[in-house]
């Protein structure tokens, strides 16, 4: 075989060396990525203008002209309430669950209190200006369309990315003219979609064929077969999050990386406990609580998340280990020691060489 | 009609109105981040347009209002949402 199957299209118009994708809230992950020849995407959905101007020009510094990108988390759908009105509909018995909880296990009342103040169209457009304004390789929509902002994005040489979990929301980026399309598929850590990324990611393609656009498969990916495997699937790459949770650069307290060792693809599991949204995570002593027999049915967003707000504070304040959680993708399963982050690119890799060798009974060139 | 005036104070937003997108029938693919912003949800909505149209910033950000919710997250608070129109699909057309 004369062409390397894991340089893809991603390689050709990114200039990465490898087609992998990390995704990651610690700058230093993004950093070591790219430098490893992948693609490091910072997530900067709780930065506010100012921070993220310095994470982009911290990252710039480390990496030069190497790709690197800027995830924000845009919002689709807006049904903000007024908060003292919404206070008053949260049931009396989730409120006597949580004080029982707080009480029974030592849980202090936190001293700071963070309230977000739902300017979240305007909070997007200034992190959006500042990407824009930094001239940052990528950015990626990890949940709304980034049709609109398409083009401008293109006249300050920024490519545009989206996040999706549903081939309908593909077709419509894909029409747009998004630049990569990220089929993000049910296994995944975080928001995840309710579509495998194994049937998710061939419709995709099928879709962006001929189009101009690339897809690159998200959701349970941890080793090189898998990558091999997206490739093969007509994916120009994957894009992965849990994996880094456990290296070196990330700034994931230690427990949470022993626990991510730990954790077997069917221990993460789906909890409404935190926001009152379904997100995938690594088991804790808060998210079980909620699962034990005559616990309160969780409630809806944003009610979870006023109700809950003090005890996960204050649990986060006394540093109440056990009762702690991350969000994790069943992913977990590859993770079985803490490394660096260039390591995880290099032995993705090597494995996905293998893959590709041992289908074609010859070494790659 | 939501209180757009609370909702909206200060974000560049117009709001208008579009007589023939009142009353049609529409899914749409929502979802936002959860506050402290780590993380987000995703979720669907099914109802009809009310007509009016929301436009924030410039290149334009478009919104639809969506009312007569038949489907929404369970307990779901509010008459109305408004969903981005990049993730409308309307079904009283073939195309999805
Ligand atoms: C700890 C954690 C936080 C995440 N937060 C975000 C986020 O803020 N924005 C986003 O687009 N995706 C977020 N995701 C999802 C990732 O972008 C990615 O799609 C997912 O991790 C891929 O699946 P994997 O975890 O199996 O690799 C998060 C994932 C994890 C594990």
């Amino acid at each position: 075989m004369t062409t390397d199957p894991l340089h893809t299209q991603l390689c050709d118009e990114y200039g990465c060396e490898v087609p992998i994708v990390a995704f990651a809230h610690t700058k230093d992950v993004i950093a070591a990525v790219t430098n490893a020849g992948g693609i490091g995407v910072f997530g900067a959905g709780s930065r506010t203008p100012s921070e993220l101007r310095s994470d982009i020009q911290w990252i710039r510094e480390r990496v030069g002209d190497k790709p690197f990108g800027v995830d924000l988390l845009m919002p689709a759908s807006l049904a903000e309430g007024n908060r003292e009105d919404l206070e008053a509909q949260i049931p009396q018995p989730q409120r006597d669950f949580v004080a029982k909880l707080m009480a029974d296990n030592q849980i202090p009342a936190p001293k700071e209190i963070v309230h977000g103040d739902g300017q979240m169209l305007k909070h997007a457009r200034e992190s959006l200006e500042v990407i824009f304004d930094e001239k940052v390789p990528i950015f990626a929509s990890g949940l709304g369309s980034p049709a609109f902002v398409k083009d401008e994005a293109h006249a300050h040489g920024t490519k545009v990315w989206g996040l999706v979990g549903l081939p309908r929301q593909a077709r419509r980026q894909i029409e747009a003219g998004v630049d990569v399309v990220i089929a993000q598929g049910y296994d995944s850590g975080g928001h995840s979609g309710t579509v495998g990324t194994f049937t998710l990611v061939p419709e995709v393609v099928a879709m962006a064929e001929g189009t101009g656009t690339l897809v690159v498969a998200a959701g349970g990916v941890s080793n090189g077969r898998q990558l091999a495997a997206a490739i093969t699937m007509g994916a120009a790459g994957v894009w992965t999050g849990t994996i880094w949770l456990a290296t070196h650069e990330s700034a994931t307290e230690m427990f949470i990386k022993q626990r991510l060792i730990e954790a077997r693809a069917e221990d993460v599991y789906q909890s409404r406990a935190m926001s009152g949204k379904p997100i995938r995570q690594l088991p804790s002593k808060y998210g079980d609580a909620w699962k034990q027999p005559g616990a309160p049915e969780t409630l809806q967003m944003p009610l979870q998340g006023m109700l809950v707000a003090d005890i996960l504070a204050g649990i986060k304040e006394a540093r109440m280990e056990d009762w702690m959680t991350s969000p994790a993708g069943q992913s977990v399963v590859g993770i079985h020691e803490i490394k660096p982050a260039a390591e995880v690119v290099y032995q993705m890799v090597e494995e996905a060489q293998d893959a590709f060798d041992r289908i074609v009974g010859a070494p790659v060139a | 009609m939501s209180n757009d005036a609370q909702q909206f104070a200060d974000q560049d937003v117009r709001i208008t109105f579009d007589e023939t997108l009142v009353g049609r029938p529409v899914e749409a693919d929502g979802g936002a981040p959860i506050a402290g912003g780590q993380a987000g949800y995703r979720t669907t909505f099914k109802g009809r347009l009310t007509g009016r149209r929301l436009a924030q910033g410039d290149p334009a950000w478009l919104w639809l209002e969506l009312g007569d919710l038949v489907e929404a997250p369970q307990d779901f608070e509010h008459a109305h949402v408004w969903v981005d129109e990049a993730y409308v699909y309307f079904l009283d057309e073939k195309r999805s």
